[in-house]
């Protein structure tokens, strides 16, 4: 792979000085063919597509998404030429039916990976760096449901308990977690259903106690979710 | 005629033993009773279900766990709370707050607001302990044992190192659910008798890691929904009767035939009566505290 050079904003239209980043396209780390679009701005008049130069990867944003208009010229992102990589060359994380290694090295050019994958990532990191942590979710230890954790049973077998399918029962599991000293990290099995008091309850004890306790709801980006009050929000390509 | 003190006796060993067993009952009884005139005061947001009457369970089962224990109880928790040493001016003071009932990490004691939210705590408690000789207690009364996905949460905790014990008021055994078939049963108004019983069922969860149900067999509770007097009008007759099953007048009984001085058991009363007084003072003082906090962080 070539060094990353650039990517500035151009003038698209006679007259334009400044324009806003609707969106990116391409996530850091991204590969993409040359003419793929990596990028949309926004002008006061039209929406226009900012497109990779050659193929190559997208190393690094400069400028986030927002309001803030940029001026013409100005550098929205690294880019650096090179073919497509070979899958499997440089995979995100290997997970293999024992264990989960991190691939990605800690310095250089972000890797591409789906939301389970990072998350299941995060989540083994977590469990190595703290012995405290455990995995509660639905068919943990084959895996959780679609596979999401599949692994960590494998790597921290008495670590990933079992939960039931009812969130309620699921939220209680993680408050006698947290009464043993654990810190729990509750994949909650039914979103859509969590029952506030249930929630609360951990809540409550995770700060009386001052002991950190995670419940992660996997959400469908299209539904109308609206998460509980203090939830943190991941989405995918923020 | 109550027979005469000896005061050689009062000063032996078993007696003293006895007699701790039966304070500590009076101060279950008297928390109890407390949180009850609360409650009627409109104090406490919520139902408050009370089990004056059982304190021979709260006391004997307390008296069995090893330290490095759980105790997680359904909704007639206040009994146990104090059994388990948790102070009753915090139990009073969270019972007005509503959020959080009694709860501590260090022995772990959990109150929470269902039986099956007791079992599922246990449950995963016991998985994720790291100590391989503690147990977790979960206590449940015989109507929460009637929630239909109990049975699945009872296989649950079969490899787990769970004992379910249940206060079970009905006046015949056989409205027990199935799954309770194969539990120990023991006589739920001797504090002496739950103490070796959950000693004993305790001690072989702990050998074996896997799970135990022992049935107490208690009298009515006082103050059985302070929340439904219709509904507990309506159960009642499945119920056994009130009357001479209390646990603590039968402890009283049998100190006094032991030879315990009645004086000395007026004196317990007494100083159970003070320690829930200073309790109830503490816990306004708390809650005084409180609202000037909140008043403070009130925008002006």
């Amino acid at each position: 792979m070539s060094a990353p050079f650039e990517i500035t904003l151009a003038a698209f239209t006679k007259g334009m000085e400044e324009a806003a980043l609707a969106r990116w396209i391409v996530p850091e780390g991204g590969w993409a063919a040359e003419g793929d679009v990596l990028a949309e701005v926004e002008t006061d008049k039209a929406t226009m597509e900012i497109e990779a130069p050659c193929d190559g990867v997208l190393t690094r944003r400069l400028v986030s998404c927002g309001a803030k208009k940029w001026p013409v010229g100005a550098a929205l992102a690294l880019f650096a030429p090179g073919p497509k990589p070979e899958p499997g060359a440089q995979p995100a994380i290997s997970a293999p039916a024992v264990g989960l290694t991190l691939a990605a090295p800690p310095a250089g050019p972000s890797v591409t990976m789906t939301l389970a994958d990072a998350v299941r990532a995060g989540l083994a990191e977590a469990m190595r760096v703290d012995p405290r942590v455990r995995l509660i979710a639905e068919d943990a230890r084959a895996g959780g449901r679609r596979g999401v954790w599949r692994g960590l049973a494998a790597e921290f077998p008495s670590r990933a308990l079992e939960a039931s399918a009812d969130s309620a029962a699921a939220l209680d599991r993680a408050v006698g977690a947290l009464l043993a000293g654990a810190v729990p990290a509750l994949d909650l099995p039914a979103p859509g259903r969590v029952p506030p008091a249930a929630l609360d309850a951990l809540a409550r004890r995770a700060a009386r106690f001052e002991a950190p306790a995670l419940a992660m709801l996997r959400v469908d980006a299209r539904s109308r979710f609206a998460p509980p009050a203090g939830a943190r929000v991941v989405a995918p390509c923020s | 005629m109550l027979p005469a003190a000896d005061p050689a006796a009062t000063k032996r060993p078993d007696l003293l033993m006895q007699s701790d067993a039966f304070s500590a009952m009076l101060r279950a009884r008297r928390l109890e009773e407390a949180a009850g005139e609360w409650f009627g005061l409109g104090r406490t947001p919520g139902d408050l279900r009370l089990s004056i009457g059982q304190e021979a369970a709260h006391v004997g089962l307390a008296r069995a766990l090893a330290p490095a224990d759980a105790l997680f109880v359904g909704r007639r928790w206040i009994g146990h709370a104090s059994a388990a040493g948790l102070d009753p001016a915090d139990i009073l003071s969270d019972l007005e707050d509503g959020g959080l009932r009694a709860a501590r990490r260090a022995p772990a004691f959990d109150a929470a607001e269902e039986g099956a939210s007791a079992l599922e705590r246990a449950i995963g408690w016991a998985a994720a302990t790291s100590d391989g000789r503690a147990v977790a207690i979960a206590v449940l009364d015989d109507e929460e044992t009637e929630t239909p996905s109990l049975a699945q949460t009872w296989r649950d905790a079969a490899r787990l190192p769970v004992l379910l014990v249940v206060e079970d008021a009905r006046a015949a055994p056989a409205g027990a659910p199935d799954w309770l078939a194969g539990a120990a049963v023991c006589d739920g108004l001797d504090v002496h008798a739950v103490s070796a019983a959950v000693a004993a069922a305790r001690g072989e969860v702990a050998a074996e890691r896997c799970a135990r149900a022992l049935v107490l067999r208690v009298g009515r509770h006082r103050g059985w929904s302070m929340a439904e007097p219709d509904r507990t009008r309506a159960r009642g007759p499945d119920r056994r009767p009130r009357g001479q099953e209390d646990a603590l007048a039968r402890e009283r009984t049998r100190l006094l035939e032991r030879g315990h001085d009645p004086d000395d058991i007026e004196e317990i009363d007494e100083a159970a009566r003070e320690a829930q007084r200073e309790a109830a003072a503490r816990a306004e003082a708390t809650l005084a505290a409180r609202r000037r906090a909140e008043r403070m962080d009130e925008p002006s």
